[in-house]
């Protein structure tokens, strides 16, 4: 079943948790040249106390229609059929980085080796039967991964955003 | 890949991959909000955490910093052996020696201090973590000196004290009894501690109303409150009071309550009387409006709860306008019943649990008879009254006067010198010292200037019995061994009290003994708990009817004159009503125009024990302050620039951070850095009389441009 | 059952007959190719020549035999295409056979320019196209005794020649027309800067020199000058395989429209009814200036081959068009180009550490971007540029203002293109 992830927006506080689990999940070293495949930030605007001011967290949107799939001139990436997620076997990658063109959200990242490597859904772990380990971790339940089917049907997901959608239209 | 790799791989637990998982609890942050952790082990390694699901605290999920815990108990700097120093204090000169001799150079040591001073002269001191404190406490009293000293002498403490002045005792929220209002008054739960967190949200779910007033513009007051106050930094208490006074004034107050329960209201009238709603906006900030309406929602909601937090007491008028803002759950009555302010004790270790064990008597016990004033005493009555700890923030001016007697040797677990107003003092002083011994996990600086250095371990390589409301009991069992060769900190107390000889069997029979000691009450086999390695379920004590009485104060009432302050109310100046007082160090001066506050937490650090993580470094790489865009405009600086904050105690260079997170003219910078150490700028004399709490929070500083 | 003919089975006729078989699960699909090799990525020969690929890695979508069997392929190898009969609806191959189609595309792609004055002088070159092109230049880079090389083309390929020229420690020099790199796609700034980064490493490079010829001796430029060289190689660009076309009797008064390629409309029809074409061999819609253009990118060809395909089985489709732009890394940088730099416009520039965007803006419109040491930022800029060309939200999303800040632009670049909300 073709799942996606959604984030409540009013929820989220930026608070990184889901970015460290992503580390600690993919023992990713930024301080050893690793990029980190989540990031979490606030944008902010003006300099009120009311102003807008937005939290957010980013990996790979798995986008159904994944632009990255077909910029890849070595053919790693492509779509898992069970959960929708955008899989990657970096063995041809040449880490001509046209994949990262092709990102609207800046998700594929380049490996000490120079090969794409990237959220990957947390796909093992899905298929064991667990959570993606930034879903797991989110302190306020923000960051969720749904059936579509059930996030189209249930008022409950109403608040979430597919940031998928919100980086196309806002 | 084939299956098996990737299995490996992405980590799953199973007897064909080799993972195990094994229970623990964080133990990175403070007692109350600590989580259950699930470590994922693969050949005796942690490779992964995750928090345990069903547990009270966080039920599977995890703070980023407890997400960092692997790293956190990996980190490099681990102390690895026993070490004895040889070179000068500070240069970090040790050699490895092995435990049998540690013990026998730290009982030489003392007990000479001991005989040479007396015992007094010895202070026993502690940081983080808390979980063995009541063992340290008991440690300092069986060797015969009444100064165990401990970082709550500028973190919880004074909140406590001021609940208990006004209250008699502590009190908490009923926030799942659904207040209608929720006022968050300086409260971040959201970053701070999370579990509470998740309660303001489900608060908020269940059609709750909530206000949030700070001066930092926190993650809370962006999510959760419906409605946002941002006084300037330290006026709380002039808000609070004019607000009471628009409650007395529209005739919300309520007098039945008052009349029945409360202490000193004529007087507390009376001063309320000489605020003003025009003289608020002047000195908050805060818009004539959203006093009036704040009062309006207070006063005529049916149930509010106006929630303080520690941060209103790190000021140097922090007890007074901590008093000021509790004082309006008593005005309106919302005391004593579901759904307001409900009365709380401490279990274990700082953990509310719902029952009652024998921990006071443990930690008490063998306090010294005829001992000499504990530090503070003098200088800060009312804490040593209320506070069975010596006040840690008249410690430097002890050492420095020997008044009223010399400090000559320090017993430190976990202590860190940059949770100390004008930090490298307390190098100084360990440097004059004739014996310091320092336990810790990591290298601190103050390690480095201890004659003894001892390796203590993480939760993640010990025991722990640990409690949590409502009667929950968990005893942990280690999930690796022991990193190197380092103990356990109540190991190490134990063998200290082995060492020293110390007529104290119950403490050198061990943790074990100790905490069935502790626990005698409860109808509990703590050996099955482990064994177990579950959460067990104890009936917990019947709430106390609050309004039932009697209430632990003087007057047996609801103080808002408290008569515990007025005793000393001409020998100390304090004031027993909760009047407004100007927090700053010194007055504005054209060079010192802004206000720096310090210390709101940041999710990604605890005090100084995260900024060495690499995973949670990387989220905020350099100390940065929050500085308003309009400030930043006017001073030429942009996103990323360094910056100098300047204080009449020095400076410290930063990067600037570009936020509405500060008001215009505030600052807001996080501590605990090694590279830019805030606390060392903070002056170490600007302190609350009343609970001798630094004024981390309000500052005079002023922001420059670093030259590039 | 509809029958399909592919002319070409490269990217673009791989994604055609991928897209017609998920529409049409029935239809006859005839590939025609005349290589003996599956879909080959031109874009690897650089990466095949250095060895940083192995034959298997070069074929991104599998072998002949897979893709035959996934896809329910007709696949003919090793043959050309000789002539189309639009109106008879036939083709004739090289071995006179004939096939009729109801529907067909072609993508015949392109091929590397060799100017015949090149050949006139008797010495050898090597181009960078193909897989023989690769695997030639690999076995004389593995003989040995090449001292120095001349790489004729300032181009992406030729910088990546170049570059694998130069970790096998030959002298290598890059000789082009132009007077600096990339101009297709940098501005002069950005490409003075990557000059004397490569020149730091030890890269040569004349510019503003034509080549007359190439001899045994090197390269011949047009002032006299012979610039010594061991090998050369040719990397000047391509030229689209439109000669098919040439050879097509059309529908009466529907000729088949070729500039430098196939002419092709939204639904990749060329001006002839009923004859697709897509990938390198045709000119698609430069969403910049609504011309066609040919933008021989590889996921250009993907994305034209899919459309073409759906709309050969009748799903009718639309694909709008592309911009330029290109990333190529090598030696350790980044060069992103995004829309055409040569259009017209205020230059901004945003530099840190070391990152640079620059930016050419025509009022509030973009109409170019470069950007040098930085992948990540490349993602959003360039659907940011499209989603603008298409007539979309002219503002960044706060996501993409957020990662964006988070790469080190500044917010002040960052409203400038298109950040205020």
């Amino acid at each position: 079943m073709s799942k996606i992830f959604i984030l409540d927006t009013e929820k989220c506080i930026g608070c990184s948790s889901c970015a460290i689990a992503c580390m600690d999940q993919n023992d990713i070293e930024p301080y050893e040249g690793d990029i980190p495949f989540r990031v979490c930030f606030t944008v902010e605007q003006g300099s009120d106390k009311d102003s807008p001011f937005s939290y957010l967290t980013m990996a790979c949107m798995h986008c159904e229609d994944a632009p990255c799939i077909n910029s890849c001139p070595a053919g790693c990436l492509s779509k898992d059929m069970d959960t929708g997620f955008t899989v990657f076997d970096n063995n041809n990658c040449i880490g001509c980085h046209s994949c990262a063109m092709a990102c609207p959200f800046a998700a594929p990242c380049f490996d000490k080796d120079g090969k794409m490597v990237k959220c990957d859904g947390c796909i093992d772990r899905v298929r064991a039967g667990l959570e993606p380990a930034c879903v797991r971790v989110c302190p306020y339940d923000a960051l969720q991964l749904v059936a579509k089917e059930d996030y189209e049907k249930e008022q409950k997901y109403k608040k979430a955003k597919i940031l998928a959608y919100m980086a196309f239209d806002k | 890949m084939n299956t098996l790799e990737r299995m490996v791989k992405a980590k799953i637990p199973s007897d064909e991959t080799g993972i195990e998982i094994k229970r623990t609890i964080c133990d990175i942050c403070t007692p109350g909000p600590q989580c259950g952790v699930d470590a994922y082990i693969k050949d005796g390694l942690v490779i992964k955490v995750e928090g345990t699901a069903g547990f009270p605290t966080n039920n599977g999920a995890l703070c980023t910093k407890g997400a960092a815990n692997r790293q956190y108990i990996y980190r490099e700097d681990r102390i690895r052996t026993p070490m004895r120093r040889v070179g000068d204090r500070g240069d970090g000169k040790y050699e490895p020696i092995s435990w049998d001799d540690a013990f026998k150079a730290i009982a030489e040591g003392l007990n000479k201090t001991k005989s040479d001073y007396g015992a007094e002269s010895v202070v026993f001191m502690t940081g983080y973590p808390k979980w063995y404190r009541p063992w340290l406490e008991r440690l300092a009293y069986s060797f015969g000196s009444p100064n165990y000293i401990t970082e709550s002498s500028t973190c919880h403490r004074a909140e406590v004290m001021s609940w208990k002045l006004t209250y008699g005792v502590e009190m908490r929220p009923d926030i799942a009894g659904m207040p209608d209002l929720l006022v968050g008054w300086s409260c971040n739960p959201l970053v701070s501690a999370y579990p509470m967190g998740r309660n303001y949200y489900k608060y908020k779910e269940q059609g709750g109303k909530v206000v949030i007033i700070d001066p930092r513009r926190t993650p809370t007051a962006v999510q959760c409150a419906d409605m946002y106050i941002r006084p300037r930094v330290g006026t709380d208490g002039y808000l609070a009071n004019t607000v009471a006074r628009l409650i007395v004034e529209k005739g919300w107050a309520d007098m039945d309550f008052i009349e029945s329960y409360t202490h000193g209201f004529n007087e507390y009238k009376d001063m309320l009387m000489t605020y003003s709603v025009e003289e608020a906006e002047r000195i908050t900030g805060v818009a004539a409006e959203d006093i009036e309406e704040l009062a309006r929602l207070i006063g005529t909601a049916k149930k509010a709860v106006v929630i303080p937090s520690n941060g209103l007491s790190h000021h140097s008028n922090g007890i007074t306008t901590h008093r000021a803002v509790i004082c309006l759950n008593a005005l309106t009555g919302n005391v004593g019943k579901a759904g307001t302010f409900l009365p709380t004790f401490e279990t274990f270790v700082d953990m509310l649990a719902g029952f009652h064990t024998r921990e006071e008597e443990f930690r008490q016990e063998p306090f010294p008879k005829d001992a000499k004033p504990k530090i503070g005493s003098a200088k800060f009555p009312i804490w040593s009254e209320m506070v069975d700890e010596a006040q840690g923030m008249d410690l430097l001016r002890h050492w420095q006067t020997k008044d009223p007697y010399p400090i000559r040797a320090i017993y430190a677990h976990g202590v860190n010198n940059r949770m100390y107003p004008g930090s490298s003092l307390l190098l100084d002083m360990a440097k004059d010292m004739e014996f310091v011994v320092a336990t810790d996990i990591f290298w601190t600086d103050f390690c480095k200037h201890a004659d003894i250095v001892l390796p203590a371990c993480t939760s993640f390589e010990r025991s722990e019995v640990k409690c949590y409301n409502p009667g929950i009991i968990v005893y942990t069992s280690p999930t690796i061994e022991p990193l190197y060769e380092s103990l356990d900190d109540v190991e190490i107390i134990t063998r200290a009290a082995r060492a020293l000889n110390l007529d104290d069997e119950l403490l050198c029979a061990g943790y074990d003994a100790c905490v069935k000691y502790i626990y005698k009450d409860q109808d509990i086999d703590l050996d099955e708990v482990k064994a177990a390695g579950t959460l067990f379920k104890i009936p917990v004590d019947n709430p106390p009817d609050y309004l039932a009485g009697p209430i632990n104060t003087s007057s047996g009432k609801i103080e808002f004159y408290s008569e515990s302050i007025a005793k000393y109310k001409d020998s100390h100046g304090l004031n027993p009503l909760p009047a407004f007082e100007d927090g700053y160090d010194c007055p504005e001066t054209e060079d010192l125009d802004m206000a720096l506050i310090t210390g709101g937490r940041i999710t990604n650090a605890v005090h100084s024990r995260l900024h060495d993580v690499p995973w949670l470094r990387s989220l905020r790489p350099e100390p940065s302050a929050d500085i308003n865009p309009k400030d930043a405009e006017g001073l030429g600086i942009v996103q990323g620039d360094d910056i100098y904050i300047v204080t009449r105690k020095g400076r410290i260079k930063v990067k600037a951070n570009i936020s509405a997170i500060s008001a215009l003219g505030e600052v807001n910078f996080y501590h605990g850095y090694r590279e830019a150490n805030i606390n060392e700028i903070i002056p170490a004399d600007h302190l609350d009389p009343y609970s001798g709490f630094p004024g981390f929070k309000q500052i005079r500083c002023r922001v420059e441009k670093a030259e590039v | 059952m509809k029958k399909y003919a592919i002319i070409g089975f490269g990217c673009a006729g791989f994604h055609a007959a991928k897209s017609i078989r998920q529409v049409d699960p029935e239809g006859q699909i005839t590939v025609f190719n005349d290589t003996g090799q599956p879909p080959f990525n031109p874009m690897l020969s650089t990466y095949y020549a250095s060895d940083k690929l192995g034959l298997d890695g070069v074929f991104p979508f599998g072998t002949l035999e897979e893709l035959q069997q996934q896809w329910s392929l007709d696949i003919h190898h090793n043959v050309r295409v000789d002539w189309v009969d639009a109106q008879s609806k036939t083709i004739k191959l090289e071995d006179g056979n004939k096939h009729s189609f109801d529907s067909i595309l072609i993508a015949t792609g392109a091929r590397a320019i060799v100017p015949p004055s090149f050949r006139e002088g008797g010495g050898d070159y090597y181009l960078m196209r193909t897989l023989e092109d690769a695997q030639r230049l690999r076995s004389r880079i593995e003989e040995g005794g090449i001292k120095r090389a001349t790489v004729i083309g300032g181009s992406m390929v030729g910088i990546k020649v170049a570059e694998l020229l130069h970790e096998n420690n030959i002298e290598t020099t890059i000789v082009d027309a132009a007077s600096y790199l990339f101009p297709l796609a940098a501005y002069e700034s950005i490409a003075k800067l990557i000059q004397q980064r490569l020149e730091e490493q030890g890269i040569k490079f004349v510019f503003g020199a034509q080549v007359s010829t190439i001899t045994q001796e090197g390269v011949v430029l047009g002032n006299g000058n012979t610039l010594e060289s061991d090998i050369v190689c040719l990397c000047i660009g391509t030229t689209a395989n439109v000669e098919l076309v040439a050879n097509t009797k059309v529908v009466e008064d529907s000729p088949v429209k070729v500039n430098r390629g196939i002419v092709v409309d939204m639904h990749m029809q060329t001006t002839c009814p009923g004859i697709y074409a897509a990938g390198d061999c045709c000119e698609g819609i430069n969403l910049q200036t609504g011309k066609t253009q040919i933008i021989g990118l590889w996921a250009n060809a993907a994305a034209q081959g899919s459309c073409a395909g759906r709309n050969m089985a009748g799903k009718s489709t639309v694909y709008y068009g592309n911009i330029l732009h290109n990333i190529t890394h090598f030696m350790d940088m980044d060069f992103i180009g995004l829309g055409d730099p040569t259009l017209p416009g205020e230059r901004h520039t945003f530099k840190k550490d070391d990152l640079i965007v620059e930016a050419v803006l025509e009022g509030n419109k973009i109409n170019s971007i470069n950007i040098f040491g930085n992948y990540k930022i490349s993602g959003i800029l360039k659907n940011h540029l499209t989603k603008l060309l298409m007539g979309g939200d002219s503002k960044l999303t706060i996501a993409q203002q957020g990662l964006l800040a988070n790469q080190g632009l500044s917010w002040e670049f960052i409203k400038l293109i298109g950040g205020e909300i």
